[in-house]
């Protein structure tokens, strides 16, 4: 018995359209064949001009050129057949099954209640034979959808409700965003069962904090990149100057090379800037509402349980002001936004209050009795003060700076990860967002008898890591989060998150 | 077939690990030996067409890094191993380089199941877990076709069980 072809019965399983093969390789077949034959025209037109071929005949020769292309047609259509014949898929009453290739099988497995949404798609040559494909989104990383394809429109349609019906009576509910909220109606256990608290109708928004214009254009003169930028200028524009003043006006041209430094700066400006201006966050009943922009205004609600991990950082000169940024990785977030650097701001710049209470929204309860002495510790100790675990004095070698900064703190909720001396860096991962757990060894860490840890969670800027910890306690942190993680999540419903966050935002205001 | 795991000081979680098929080293034999031999086979074309000595000299080069694949693999085989506690997966690899992955079954999003040309005349299959995470690497190359679908059946059975939201 082969593994890919183990799974559900023979008969369960359905074909895809007989064009298939010819679809998804058809476009490269067609470019790959133009291309040679436009990039060859000569040649050919050399080979017809032959004396070869005018000794064979100009039949013979187009005799020749057709049971060419009959020969190929046959090769395609033969290997068509035999990788059409490989392709299926299945739907079983709890799953999803897809299999396919000639040589390299693959059979790709999911189960219905891990579905998140399913999409048709029509490519432009497939519509206008009739034909489409089913995109089947799994979760948040990349690589995670299935495709079955092709299908004739109509099979789509069925197959598709066969699916979301199958997985609706399966989990009770119908797969749909990842962060859509159950409707309030729906809840039913009984210490949220009720309306939303009274002071907040649905949608109603209570604002956070705002970010004024004056500290973000602050905060991006004081980041590490500026800096260097006014060292390079400064130090050009003094060359420049001394060349003049000895030279005389014709060493003008000794300017030009402060020119490119503008740009350099106006673009770091700018990027500083993007996805930061006008920068608002409110509280709705759905989750944190970010608006911002100045021309082109955008808004995005980000329900508190999508998020997976927070960073609070503090670049160096932004000690001067007590200046914090909070970024956030949610789930979806990257596939989403690629391309916007700046979208996975919670905060771009604030006190050291409004980064606890964007800390705070998402991790309600550190759990430890003296969470502010450890978040002070996290944001600004070093060493092992505030309950934070430093690594040995070994690992030095491999940190000589950050040595002292490095630390982790495992509280029952969350691991909190300390790191950076100078750029300043607290990640807040809650064990109950974390995917997997991984453990690293080289052969120098071995040696000294340390070991590195990475905490993998959804894909976007945040990749918690510990480096180089004592080899027990990588160990003792290993299986502590390992049983965390695995642990039953306890899952905060919308309206408790709202209840709370209410709570505490009307106790500030009196 | 149970092969033993090289472990050595090597156990952070204290389970017992599973090794995987030694036929994997085979595999992973023949599919280094092909560009080496093709790199062999352009070396003594150049030589014969040439006629210069010395350039027999560069087979050297693939040779030797064919003894040491030779030597290598099958120790980097043996050191892969996985297992299968009540509540999580647990893979490990590496010997210079050790690296160990624990994958919650309940974080498990789907499971793939492939096997390339000459694993497949081995008899082999490579199981591969995806969590929501790109950064989770939880492969588990030659294992036996009943072992690979026995493995996925666990661990859609555990995940199932265990299942927990994102």
């Amino acid at each position: 018995m082969r593994a890919v072809d183990a799974g559900p019965p023979a008969t369960a399983w359905r074909r895809v359209h007989p064009l298939t093969p010819l679809f998804s390789a058809g476009g490269v077949v067609v470019v790959i064949l133009t291309a040679t034959v436009f990039s060859n025209l000569e040649v050919m037109i050399d080979i017809l001009g032959s004396s070869a071929v005018r000794s064979m005949g100009v039949f013979t020769a187009l005799l020749a050129f057709f049971g060419a292309l009959i020969l190929i047609a046959l090769i395609v259509g033969v290997y068509g057949y035999l990788a059409w014949r490989q392709i299926s898929f299945a739907l079983t009453p709890d799953a999803v099954w897809y299999r396919s290739g000639i040589i390299f099988r693959n059979q790709r497995h999911a189960r219905l209640e891990r579905i998140q949404s399913v999409e048709i798609v029509h490519p432009l040559l497939g519509r206008i034979v009739g034909v489409g494909k089913l995109r089947i989104e799994v979760a948040g990383s990349t690589g995670s959808s299935f495709t079955i394809e092709y299908l004739k429109s109509d099979q789509l349609e069925a197959v598709r409700s066969e699916i979301l019906t199958r997985s609706a009576d399966y989990s009770g509910t119908a797969p749909n965003y990842p962060g859509a909220e159950p409707t309030p109606g729906a809840t039913t256990s009984p210490e949220v069962a009720g309306p939303f608290p009274a002071k907040a109708p649905l949608e109603a928004e209570t604002p956070l904090y705002t970010v004024p214009f004056g500290r973000l254009l602050g905060s991006v003169v004081l980041s590490p990149w500026m800096a260097l930028a006014a060292v390079v200028m400064v130090t050009l524009g003094v060359v420049a100057l001394v060349a003049i003043t000895v030279g005389g006006p014709k060493m003008v041209w000794s300017l030009f090379p402060m020119l490119p430094g503008f740009f350099a700066v106006f673009s770091v400006a700018l990027a500083g800037l993007s996805g930061a201006i006008n920068f608002r966050a409110a509280v709705t009943p759905t989750g944190i509402r970010i608006r911002r922009g100045f021309a082109q205004t955008s808004a995005e609600t980000i329900p508190a349980r999508r998020i997976h991990a927070v960073q609070i950082s503090q670049p160096l000169f932004w000690r001067l002001f007590g200046w914090y940024r909070v970024r956030l990785t949610q789930i979806g977030g990257q596939s989403r936004d690629s391309d916007a650097t700046n979208r996975d701001l919670l905060l771009p710049v604030g006190t050291k209050d409004q980064a606890l209470l964007a800390l705070w929204l998402v991790v309600p309860d550190l759990q430890v009795p003296h969470p502010e002495q450890l978040l002070e510790a996290a944001l600004e100790g070093s060493g092992p003060q505030g309950g934070f675990t430093v690594n040995p004095s070994r690992s030095r070698l491999f940190d000589p700076l950050t040595y002292r900064r490095l630390g982790v703190c495992a509280t029952p909720t969350c691991l909190i990860i300390r790191a950076g001396r100078l750029d300043r860096k607290v990640t807040v991962v809650p064990y109950a967002r974390m995917q997997s757990v991984g453990w690293q060894q080289g052969p120098w860490q071995r040696k000294l008898g340390l070991a590195s840890l990475s905490f993998h969670v959804v894909p976007g800027r945040i990749h918690p890591r510990l480096q180089h910890l004592g080899c027990s306690e990588a160990r003792r942190l290993l299986s502590f989060v390992v049983e965390r993680a695995g642990a039953a999540r306890n899952e905060e419903t919308p309206q408790r998150w709202l209840a709370r966050t209410q709570e505490r935002l009307e106790a500030g205001s009196q | 077939m149970q092969a033993e795991v090289d472990s050595g000081p090597f156990d952070p979680l204290e389970v017992e690990f599973r090794g995987v098929s030694s036929k994997l080293s085979a595999v992973r034999i023949w599919g280094a030996s092909i560009p080496l031999v093709l790199v062999s086979i352009a070396v003594a074309v150049v030589a014969l067409s040439t006629g210069v000595a010395w350039v027999w000299l560069g087979l050297l080069l693939p040779v030797g890094l064919w003894l040491w694949l030779l030597w290598l693999i099958p120790r980097q085989v043996r050191a892969i191993g996985y297992s299968t506690t009540p509540s999580d997966f647990v893979i490990r690899r590496g010997i210079m380089f050790r690296t160990l992955s624990v994958v919650p079954y309940g974080r498990i999003q789907f499971v793939d199941v492939s096997e390339g040309p000459v694993a497949r005349l081995a008899g082999l299959a490579t199981v591969h877990l995806h969590t929501a995470s790109a950064s989770s690497d939880a492969v588990v190359p030659g294992l036996p076709a009943q072992e690979a679908s026995d493995l996925r059946e666990l661990l859609v059975r555990n995940g199932a069980g265990q299942l927990s939201g994102l």
